[in-house]
Order: C-alpha cells, then sequence, then structure tokens
C-alpha cells in the first residue's frame, strides 16, 4: 500500500518536473502582466520565446499538447479570442521543428537569427489573423514594435531557458 | 535517441512525413483553429471560464501587483526629482489659476441650482461607485484590458464604466467573483457613445488599438474645434453623462481624441453603478409620426389619413442644435 502511494508520488513528482518548463513560462507570463509601465514600449513575448527554445532544444519538455495550454493560458491573460495564441504558438512551434535542422549550432547567434525570423514570421501570421479575428484591419506598428523587444529580449530569456533545462537534463537521470 | 533523432528529422520527407511524425501537433493546431472558431462564433461562450480563471489567477496578480507599484513610484520619485523646481512653479501658477475657477464655479454652482428649482428639472439618477485596484494590466498589440480586484461580489457587473481621477478608462467586460476585466477606450472592440461638448454633437468613440481612439457616426458637415471636451452621455443607458473623456486632437486629418487618462498609470479605479432612469408610460401614446424629414413644410401634411402630426418640441431644438 505504502508503495503504490511512494510510487505515485514519484511518478507526480516526475510530471511536475518535467511541465516544470511550461509551469514557470505561465508564472513568467503573470509576472510581466504586473502594471509596471517603466517602459514605453510592449512587453516581450515570453511565451513566443519559451516555444522556439524548447522546440529548438528540447521538444520532450514543451510538447504540442503544453504549447496548446501555454496559448490558451495567454489567451485568458490577454484577453484575446480564445485559441488566437494558441494558435499562433503552435505554427510558430510547428514551424521551428520543421526547421529545425537547418538552424545551424542551435545555440548561441545561430538560435538568436533563428528566432529573429520566428519572430518576424509569428508578427505577420499574428497580424493577420488578428485582422480576420477581428474583421479590421489592425494598425501593425505595435505589433512589429513587439516582435523586436522579444528578440532583444530573447537573449537573456534563453539564457534562464537554458540553466533550466541544463538542471532538467542532468536531474532526469536521478528521478 | 538515435531513433528519436531520426523520426524527428522526419520533415526531410515533405510535409506529409512531417504531419505523421508530428500528428499531436496536427490535433493541437485543429483543436486551437476550432476553440478560437467558436469562441469568435459565440462570444460569450467563454465568458464564465475567463471569470473564474481570472478570479482564481488574480491572488498571484496581486501578489506581483504591490511590488510593481513600489518600482513604479520609485521611478516617477526618481524622474520628478530633476524636475521638482520648474514642477513647483507649475503648480504655484496653477494654484492661482484654479482659486479664480473656484469662486466661479461656486458662483455657477448656486445658479444652476436656482435654475434647476425653477424649471423643475428631476435629479440626475444616482451614481454610486465601487472602489478597486488595477491588478494586471495585460495590454499588448491587440487588446488593451486591465484587470481589476473586485467582481460580482462587489456588485460590479458588465458594461459600467470604470473611471480614474482624471476621466473614464473603460468599462467592464467579464466578471468574475472577485475580480473583472475592463475593456479600455483604445481597444479596438471598444464602442462608447460620446458627445462632443460645446457643439453637442454626439458620436460614437471607437477604439484602434493606438492610444487616441477616433470619433465615428459624427452627423455629416458637423464641425468640432480642436481642444473641445469629449464627454459620456447616457445614451444606451450604460454610462453617467457627463463622465469626461478627453479632448479633441490637433493635426490630424480624422477626428481623434487625447484621452485624459494615461494608459497604463491606473492605480485605483472607480466602477460606476449607474443606472439610467427609464419611464414607461402605462397609458398608449398618442400616435405621432416622426416629423418630416426631408422637408419641413409650414402647411398641414399632406397625407390625408392621419391627423395633422403635432409639433415635436425636440425635433426642431436638435435639428438647430446641428450646425452644418
Amino acid at each position: 500500500m505504502l508503495d503504490y502511494a511512494q510510487v505515485a508520488l514519484l511518478w507526480l513528482l516526475r510530471r511536475v518536473w518535467l511541465s516544470l518548463p511550461l509551469i514557470l513560462t505561465i508564472a513568467f507570463m503573470l509576472a510581466m502582466t504586473a502594471p509596471m509601465d517603466l517602459l514605453p514600449v510592449p512587453a516581450p513575448d515570453i511565451a513566443l520565446i519559451a516555444v522556439f527554445f524548447w522546440a529548438l532544444s528540447g521538444p520532450n519538455f514543451l510538447p504540442p499538447v503544453a504549447v496548446l495550454v501555454l496559448g490558451l493560458a495567454q489567451d485568458f491573460v490577454t484577453g484575446t479570442p480564445i485559441g488566437f495564441w494558441a494558435l499562433i504558438y503552435l505554427l510558430a512551434y510547428g514551424f521551428t521543428l520543421s526547421q529545425r535542422v537547418f538552424f545551424k549550432g542551435r545555440t548561441g547567434f545561430g538560435a538568436w537569427v533563428g528566432f529573429a525570423i520566428v519572430a518576424a514570421l509569428t508578427a505577420i501570421a499574428s497580424w493577420l489573423l488578428g485582422s480576420i479575428v477581428y474583421t479590421r484591419w489592425l494598425p501593425p506598428a505595435q505589433i512589429y514594435l513587439q516582435a523586436a523587444v522579444s528578440i532583444l529580449a530573447y537573449w537573456p530569456v534563453s539564457k534562464v531557458f537554458s540553466l533550466m533545462r541544463r538542471s532538467l537534463t542532468t536531474a532526469r537521470d536521478g528521478l | 535517441m538515435a531513433w528519436d533523432r531520426r523520426r524527428r528529422r522526419g520533415s526531410e520527407a515533405g510535409l506529409i512525413g512531417f504531419v505523421a511524425n508530428n500528428l499531436a501537433l496536427v490535433i493541437c493546431t485543429v483543436a486551437a483553429l476550432a476553440v478560437l472558431v467558436v469562441a469568435r462564433a459565440q462570444d460569450a461562450s467563454f465568458d464564465d471560464a475567463r471569470g473564474w480563471l481570472n478570479d482564481t489567477a488574480a491572488p498571484v496578480m496581486e501578489l506581483f501587483a504591490e511590488p510593481a507599484a513600489e518600482v513604479r513610484r520609485w521611478g516617477d520619485g526618481v524622474s520628478s526629482f530633476f524636475a521638482v523646481y520648474e514642477e513647483n512653479q507649475r503648480l504655484r501658477e496653477q494654484i492661482e489659476k484654479l482659486r479664480g475657477a473656484e469662486r466661479e464655479l461656486a458662483n455657477l454652482q448656486r445658479k444652476v441650482m436656482r435654475y434647476e428649482e425653477l424649471l423643475k428639472i428631476p435629479a440626475d439618477a444616482a451614481v454610486t461607485s465601487v472602489a478597486a485596484r488595477v491588478i494586471a494590466d495585460a495590454s499588448g498589440p491587440f487588446v488593451r484590458t486591465v484587470l481589476i480586484n473586485a467582481g460580482r461580489g462587489e456588485g460590479v457587473a458588465k458594461g459600467q464604466a470604470v473611471v480614474d481621477e482624471r476621466g473614464l478608462l473603460g468599462r467592464v467586460i467579464t466578471t468574475g467573483n472577485r475580480s473583472a476585466r475592463v475593456l479600455l477606450l483604445t481597444d479596438v472592440n471598444s464602442r462608447i457613445p460620446v458627445m462632443v461638448e460645446g457643439a453637442n454633437l454626439k458620436a460614437i468613440l471607437v477604439g484602434d488599438n493606438t492610444g487616441q481612439p477616433v470619433l465615428e457616426y459624427l452627423p455629416p458637415g458637423s464641425r468640432i474645434t480642436i481642444g473641445a471636451r469629449v464627454i459620456t452621455t447616457p445614451d444606451g443607458g450604460a454610462f453617467p453623462p457627463g463622465v469626461p473623456i478627453g479632448s479633441i486632437a490637433a493635426g490630424v486629418r480624422v477626428p481623434k481624441v487625447d484621452l485624459f487618462t494615461t494608459e497604463g498609470r491606473a492605480d485605483y479605479v472607480r466602477i460606476l453603478q449607474y443606472s439610467a432612469p427609464v419611464d414607461v408610460d402605462e397609458t398608449e401614446p398618442e400616435a405621432v409620426p416622426a416629423g418630416p424629414k426631408t422637408q419641413p413644410t409650414s402647411g398641414p401634411s399632406t397625407t390625408p389619413t392621419s391627423p395633422p402630426p403635432l409639433p415635436q418640441a425636440g425635433a426642431p431644438a436638435a435639428a438647430a442644435a446641428r450646425p452644418t
């Protein structure tokens, strides 16, 4: 009886451990909504950075279902129509996954350039989808500005994710 | 692991190979698309879920909101420190100006009260309000909303106006038990009935995700002056009349409005609970057809079947009020 409980607990801990990228990204996302307003530019899209990073260097830690959950969470947090960010993130994830072999090096500058391409394409896709969803042309300036801010933020944020990945991959054998 | 990697590289086998190797991804994408279509087709279908999730996330967001406010205050302090002398001079001048305005205001208030008594104007419907705090600012390039920490439990309901000390901020769109989401005036989905003061023009204030919402549906040929104040009207029964919104912006082709409130700076807000007074007449109203809009003829109506229309008090006055 005790063994079952222990196994269940271990299983649960393992699940939580493996969903840490998702949980921490959502926590990060919530923290970004804190009404601070220090800079006159939109906040970076942390979820998109997470989607790109994990699609490139460890899709097992952020499977498609987790990307769906992440997108839905973003929709609920920001108030966009439910499914909007989920669809955009899944498309970005799929695109990154399909182009994985082309992103040379995978870390450092190569990955950054890769993210810049994905962020630009995502901005165009989200602008078009947003215009369809709201049935009017949205002013694109803010969308591209956010993409630029996200590209700048990729460097430090991906460093945090790298640390997380290292600890996850080394600790996985232990669990 | 090697097998896994080979499997992942299935993208080389073309689109079909990629789809076959990433079935979960395809299923999730289709699911997201389906949810989006449903959400757009029936806007209210996720309202309860949104309200519940906002309630759940509210404590976490409140946790972040307090240090964020502290950081903002600190930032404000640093920037105002360097301008403290100019600020002081400006405030002194403003106080002098406001003292004069205050005396005038008291006089005018007395006068208006007397006139109202003389004319027996019914008092405006009472507006009660609830105070709340902005706990999350989810404004992005697509949506301009904020989350506040008061909900149905405090009497907040969908459609109520939200103001801060400077003017109208937006209106409530979804409510949870202890949190609510406010659609800001700049959001692309925001439509508010407004009035341009002075000219007495009614219009709809439409957000377009930029800092300055646009005035639409102005009567053709209407003239507005730059700097004229834009206020709420009780049309539609959602907002109390006369809440300041902004002023007509200069140097733009379409009439845009400079808002009095600054987005992202709202900290504490008030939710106005207003119900427009609606009188329903018990007796059947006399059949008064709408006055002839095309040509006001001095003679009696040309339609012989109906009795000559009674002169409507409101219609000519409204027509005269519109400058052409």
